[in-house]
């Protein structure tokens, strides 16, 4: 009896030591955050039973683990590549379960618009929870973004925007539903836009990516401004960046947080090389590549 | 004698849900010596099998104490003298009896020459031995229990605590088991042995406790027992004189007639004088005389019922 | 030596050698090891040829992820079992009474699961293996394969299963029903493998906004529950990471140290056991 209550009393004594050890170790380690295989929308929806919501979260929650793991820099050790598919039909299943997980929606209109332009899937994703969330005024807000921003439907733009406003006192929203009928400038529609959801998020992956966004999106209106500027001076559109530089309408050339250079199309727009996205810069599958 | 087991006031009380009580078992003392053969009686639920799971150490006592082979107290050196046939026993079904035994042998730190040589003998003895490369699971129910007595004698201990060791067996079995019990007995070995079937006792049992609600009722020698229990004797004449059916129909009582021979039930106090007046008869002629006992089964029904 | 045969007597071995027997002897342990066994050699290769990047990582991953289901069930079905059965089928009444001590007697039943599930992952990894080096042969990866990093996922998937194994002991030692062990396994099981994302969790800006109450207990669970997470090399063994030496001694001992806790706790209930 007295041997077995000091073999307990001395590996309890002995484990505390340990355990304190690995859970640096682990706390310190590299995260592989899989999402692995899913079953179809409709096998998943059925063995959930009654745990529809929990499972959903679930889903998310791995997304989103996967999603924060990727987009730190400094735990990109692991030789695979951020997969949008599987993060895509993660979030599709993980709403089509619970179609009122606000979170899922949220996180698919801050990390698949600007990051990698899948609008109309996240679109139709929106359209979805619409039905069931019908008092939300997020859905048909993104949606009238999406619209107006990605896809220059201003009509439907505008239609999505009033069901919001109707549906929300929110001032930050209807300052910015206003705006959609008046402001031609999408530059400043899309700050306001990332500021509104910098302020409504609580994750801090998904603020840092708003964050670079909302930096580069200033940046490209310093240069639209600094491009009106020169019209007002010169009557003409300006050739390049650079020239805005000699001529001192602007003072530097910003700096593109992606990692890009800015420049000037043949339409006069402010684009970068980077396509506003990390990774882009030297890949093959880039189209419309640096003029000259 | 030497005293083989010995039980001191030895009590257990199983505490059921919502803080029931229930005495199984209440102040036994019992002493059971070497080269005896005792029978444990007892109704169902009487408290037999308490007694034997507290023995064999599958529960504790709640008070008293027992010493097993002289051993002094220690539950392990208990163990270590007895061999121990479970009621209705079930061993390890995948295995095969030769392993069920080899296993056995070798939690008694048996060599390994000793229980090959062991198991072959005690398979042979109880007629298992083409059965011995058989797991137990295909075993019927008269073979399981004789290799529960192969099981409890490989180790040669001086003490056995055998729960029903007749169950399940054919007669034959029984006869087999009566004669190894017997054997045991001849040998100087001390049998506990708990039983339904009060032939049994009658044939092997040396001594005989009765057990009634967790209380040892009685306790008497099979001997003393039979002796005392004869109440009159059953004659069997094959004629008679008148002088005697007159002296008869005093002491006597008719109890059938066949075959020109007649049957008369004699109480124990007129057997004397009877056969006193019979013996000086040259007609009668007495063809058996039949003592008319109080069996045990009687004695038993008498405690059982009994305040 | 003496001190040896005092920890793990005879009659300790005897019981192991019975459990292993029967385990071997089982029907559900043939048939998952069978139906593992030809998943490893057609299915895997199979399905991990229908990646087109990294067939060898993917062949390694679904191998791990097999053997780490496979022997889960074996662990839950034996463990839980272990001592049911002998109390269910009434083996124990035939057993208890030879001179077995009730630790050598929970101790060899564990010592048995434990030799059960290290024949089973030794077949289940040598087949794997094989699977592997048939979808390696399909295509080359640009990561070389590192066996002995594959040998250590599994050898500390077996540390975590004899885990469970003890927890599963510990719940039948007083357990007189099979369900409370099955689903109290179970339990650990998923517990063990969250407890770390939880108190990581918890530790970040947001988990910090809880609610005080489950930060507590969030911690008392970190704390008592195992870490099974630490167990798990599968990406190690996967993209052929480096492993520190240290790191997985110290992970080894904390099994050894935790099973140790569980099985002395295990005995100190099992002791006062009555069977009836």
């Amino acid at each position: 009896m007295n041997r077995i209550v000091a073999v307990l009393v001395i590996a309890t004594l002995l484990i505390i030591p340990i355990y304190t050890r690995i859970s640096a170790i682990l706390s310190s380690r590299i995260i592989q955050e899989k999402l692995g295989y899913l079953p179809s929308r409709g096998i998943v929806k059925i063995s959930s039973l009654d745990h529809k919501s929990l499972l959903s979260e679930w889903l998310f929650f791995k997304v989103l683990l996967y999603f924060g793991e990727r987009i730190d820099p400094f735990k990109r050790q692991l030789p695979t590549q951020v997969d949008y598919a599987d993060m895509y039909r993660f979030l599709d299943v993980s709403t089509y379960v619970d179609p009122y997980n606000i979170d899922a929606y949220y996180f698919a209109e801050a990390a698949f618009t600007w990051e990698i332009g899948r609008i109309r899937e996240v679109d139709a994703l929106l359209e979805r929870g619409l039905k069931f969330r019908t008092w939300d005024f997020y859905l048909p807000f993104f949606l009238g973004f999406n619209h107006f921003y990605f896809l220059k439907d201003y009509k439907k733009a505008s239609q999505y925007m009033e069901q919001a406003a109707r549906m929300t006192g929110e001032p930050l929203l209807t300052n910015l539903a206003a705006r959609f009928f008046y402001e031609s400038n999408e530059t400043r529609i899309g700050i306001s836009f990332i500021k509104f959801m910098i302020a409504k998020t609580w994750n801090e992956k998904v603020k840092r990516t708003l964050e670079i966004r909302l930096k580069a999106l200033e940046r490209v209106d310093f240069l639209e401004k600094g491009v009106e500027r020169f019209v007002q001076i010169y009557h003409r559109k300006p050739l390049s960046i650079q020239e805005m530089v000699g001529t001192g309408v602007i003072r530097e050339l910003p700096k593109d947080p992606y990692g890009g250079k800015f420049y000037l199309d043949e339409k006069g727009k402010i684009r970068t090389t980077s396509k506003f996205a990390y990774g882009r810069i030297h890949g093959n599958s880039n189209k419309d590549r640096e003029p000259r | 004698m030497e005293t083989a087991i010995k039980i001191e006031s030895l009590g257990k009380i199983y505490r059921g849900v919502k803080g029931k009580r229930v005495e199984a078992l209440k102040n036994l003392n019992l002493e059971i010596l070497k080269g005896e053969v005792f029978g444990f009686l007892g109704p169902n639920g009487a408290g037999k099998s308490t007694t034997i799971r507290l023995l064999t150490g599958l529960i504790s006592p709640s008070s008293g104490r027992f010493s097993i082979g002289g051993s002094n107290g220690s539950l392990m050196n208990c163990k270590k003298m007895v061999g121990y046939l479970p009621e209705n026993p079930s061993f390890y079904d995948y295995l095969t009896g030769e392993e069920y035994l080899s296993f056995v042998g070798n939690t008694f730190d048996m060599k390994g020459e000793s229980i090959i040589s062991e198991s072959e003998r005690l398979l042979t003895l109880l007629d298992l031995h083409g059965a011995r490369k058989r797991p137990i699971r295909s075993y019927s129910k008269g073979m399981v229990q004789r290799l529960g007595l192969a099981q409890c004698l490989i180790h040669d201990p001086e003490i056995l605590i055998l729960d029903e060791p007749m169950s399940g067996l054919d007669p034959l079995g029984r006869i087999l088991v009566r004669d190894i019990i017997l054997n045991l007995k001849a040998r100087g070995k001390c049998v506990f042995m708990s039983t339904h079937i009060l032939h049994d006792i009658e044939v092997i049992c040396d001594r005989v406790g009765i057990i009634v609600r967790g209380e040892l009722r009685h306790l008497e020698s099979i001997q003393d027992i039979m002796t005392r229990g004869i109440k009159g004797y059953r004659i069997i004449f094959n004629s008679l004189s008148d002088r005697v059916v007159d002296r008869l129909r005093t002491v006597g009582e008719r109890i059938g007639s066949e075959k020109g021979t007649l049957s008369y039930y004699v109480a124990k106090g007129n057997m004397q004088s009877l056969l006193a007046e019979a013996s000086t008869d040259k007609v009668t002629v007495i063809q058996l005389i039949e003592p008319i006992r109080r069996g045990l089964d009687e004695l038993f029904e008498e405690v059982t019922r009994g305040n | 030596m003496l001190r040896c045969r005092n920890l793990f007597p005879n009659q300790a071995f005897g019981i192991a050698k019975v459990t292993l027997t029967g385990g071997r002897r089982d029907k559900v342990f043939i048939t998952l090891i069978f139906i593992s066994v030809i998943s490893f050699l057609a299915v895997i290769p199979a399905a991990s040829s229908l990646s087109m990047r990294q067939v060898r990582e993917v062949a390694v991953n679904l191998s791990l992820s097999t053997i780490s289901f496979v022997s889960l069930v074996l662990t839950v079905f034996f463990g839980v079992h272990l001592i049911y059965r002998d109390m269910e089928q009434r083996f124990v009444h035939a057993v208890l009474p030879l001179p077995i001590s009730r630790g050598s007697y929970l101790i060899g039943k564990f010592l048995g699961l434990s030799a059960i599930l290290a024949i089973g992952l030794t077949i289940l990894s040598l087949f794997s293996s094989i699977g592997i080096l048939i979808a390696s042969a399909t295509y080359k990866s640009q990561i070389p394969m590192l066996w002995e990093n594959y040998v250590a996922a599994v050898f500390f998937e077996y540390l975590e299963l004899l885990i469970l194994a003890s927890f599963a002991v510990f719940f039948s030692s007083f357990s007189t029903t099979v369900f409370l062990p099955l689903f109290s396994t179970v339990s650990v099981y998923i517990i063990g493998n969250v407890t770390q994302s939880v108190a990581e969790y918890i530790a970040s800006p947001y988990g910090q906004k809880l609610p005080r109450f489950s930060i507590y207990i969030s911690k008392a669970v970190y704390y008592i529950f195992p870490n099974l997470t630490a167990f798990d090399l599968k990406a190690k063994a996967i993209y052929s990471l480096r492993m520190s030496f240290s790191d997985l001694s110290f992970i080894f001992l904390y099994a050894v140290l935790y099973i140790l806790i569980i099985l002395s706790a295990s005995l100190l209930v099992f002791r006062r056991r009555e069977i009836a």
